[in-house]
């Protein structure tokens, strides 16, 4: 397994319409080619790498990785990509979806592949291990294990002049960040525990989670809207973030801050 | 006696010149695709010199073609052209204008073959996707779609619109 990493980007670039298409690997992240001009652009970082656009980048264009429970729940009226029965044998098997969607770490370096990175005992990462990655607006990014976010969440941060709050659903796999401050108070944010009866005996309960903030007791969804209190109706800014492996993140962000645990 | 040691290379002359051909036509298809391939990681060097050759394989390789079919057609019109020879003749020119063919092309959508078009349907009739599946979500404007990474993973590069905005859903 090479890129674990999803990303969408905005097509046009000085008023030009690109449309993209594989054409190899830097660094076991792909490499994008664009018809118009056959410039070469890296995926992960959406910078142009070869040809007449060098040095450009592309557009981010706000999205969220979550579970198709939770998305299709939160949209009824979205559509959704088909699937196409000529591609039916390549689409990833019943295995691989299992093996994605229950452990962080899904990878090893094997006989596919070399990491481009070496491991750093200080920072106590696996190379193989998943994170997110926080990017604000400015472009500033900050890993975060997905192991820490787990055992955490919500995790309250500082990073890049922002208050930042990250999120982990009730599904343990779709991951939110948000902007804590509202209406120019910083807000500290806990989660409520909710015990649930089993629906059945082999199946763990799913309740949606519910945040509370310190300040006005309100209680917010995993959307980021105040569902309760004084500040009902108010609505968290989303921040992206977008998930990686460590050592993709780190090969393509040498000088980036990673969040450990307890560090706040 | 001279003189014979110098035409029995010269009769050789097209037959070597066209196997150089052939090797110089794979080298370039190979080349700039292993340079950009997942089993070595890549420096900044690797990343120019693949993107030169493959914006100059194309049109060497179809000029070693032209040579190569000219040759070809030189050698096979000798009066002592054996059929072992021109089965080898034909086995080369097809080895140049298959190279030719390749770099007309993307050698990774070999591997992953892009959707020949983008359809997207409503989520409350899909049944496609799995509740645990992870989806990429996209909205503009009160429109919203969604990706699922069992079929990006594969495909890696899905061009689309949402809201008349176009963008490309990368994984």
């Amino acid at each position: 397994m090479l890129c674990r990493t999803g990303l969408v980007w905005k097509s046009i670039v000085d008023n030009q319409l690109l449309t993209f298409r594989l054409i190899g690997v830097n660094n076991q992240n792909f490499i994008m080619e664009d018809e118009q001009t056959g410039t070469w652009w890296q995926q992960v970082t959406g910078k142009a790498i070869q040809g007449p656009l060098a040095g450009k980048r592309l557009e981010p264009m706000f999205f969220e990785q979550v579970t198709w429970e939770l998305w299709s729940r939160e949209n009824p009226d979205g559509t959704v990509l088909e699937s196409r029965p000529e591609f039916a044998e390549m689409y990833w098997p019943e295995t691989e979806r299992e093996e994605t969607r229950t452990e962080g770490v899904a990878i090893d370096g094997d006989e596919y592949m070399d990491f481009p990175v070496e491991a750093d005992p200080d920072d106590g990462l696996e190379l193989g291990e998943l994170i997110f990655a926080l990017r604000l607006p400015d472009g500033r990014e900050k890993a975060y294990p997905l192991r820490l976010l787990r055992e955490q969440s919500p995790v309250l941060d500082r990073f890049g002049g922002r208050d930042i709050l990250i999120v982990v659903g009730e599904d343990n796999r779709s991951v939110r960040a948000f902007d804590r401050v509202v209406d120019g108070r910083t807000l500290e944010f806990y989660q409520l525990l909710i015990e649930a009866e089993p629906a059945t005996e082999d199946e763990t309960p799913r309740v949606p989670i519910v945040l509370v903030d310190a300040e006005t007791k309100s209680e917010w969804d995993f959307s980021g809207l105040a569902t309760s209190g004084v500040l009902a109706g108010a609505r968290l800014e989303p921040l992206q973030v977008y998930t990686d492996y460590w050592f993709d993140w780190k090969a393509f962000h040498p000088e980036g801050l990673v969040f450990a645990a307890g560090t706040i | 006696m001279k003189s014979i040691r110098i035409i029995v290379p010269m009769k050789h002359l097209p037959a070597i010149a066209l196997l150089i051909l052939v090797v110089s036509s794979i080298t370039l298809v190979v080349i700039p695709a292993y340079l950009v391939s997942p089993m070595h990681s890549q420096t900044a060097y690797d990343l120019e010199l693949s993107y030169t050759l493959s914006n100059w394989a194309p049109t060497l390789v179809l000029i070693n073609l032209v040579i190569g079919v000219i040759l070809a057609l030189m050698i096979w019109s000798k009066q002592d052209a054996k059929l072992r020879n021109r089965v080898v003749l034909v086995i080369a020119v097809v080895a140049l204008a298959l190279a030719a063919h390749v770099t007309r092309g993307y050698l990774a959508e070999g591997m992953f073959t892009p959707l020949p078009e983008v359809v997207r349907v409503a989520a409350s009739e899909a049944t496609h996707v799995l509740p645990e599946d992870l989806v990429l979500g996209v909205k503009r404007a009160g429109e919203a779609a969604a990706y699922p990474l069992p079929i990006i993973g594969y495909h890696h590069i899905v061009n689309d619109r949402l809201a008349g905005e176009p963008f490309v859903v990368t994984y």
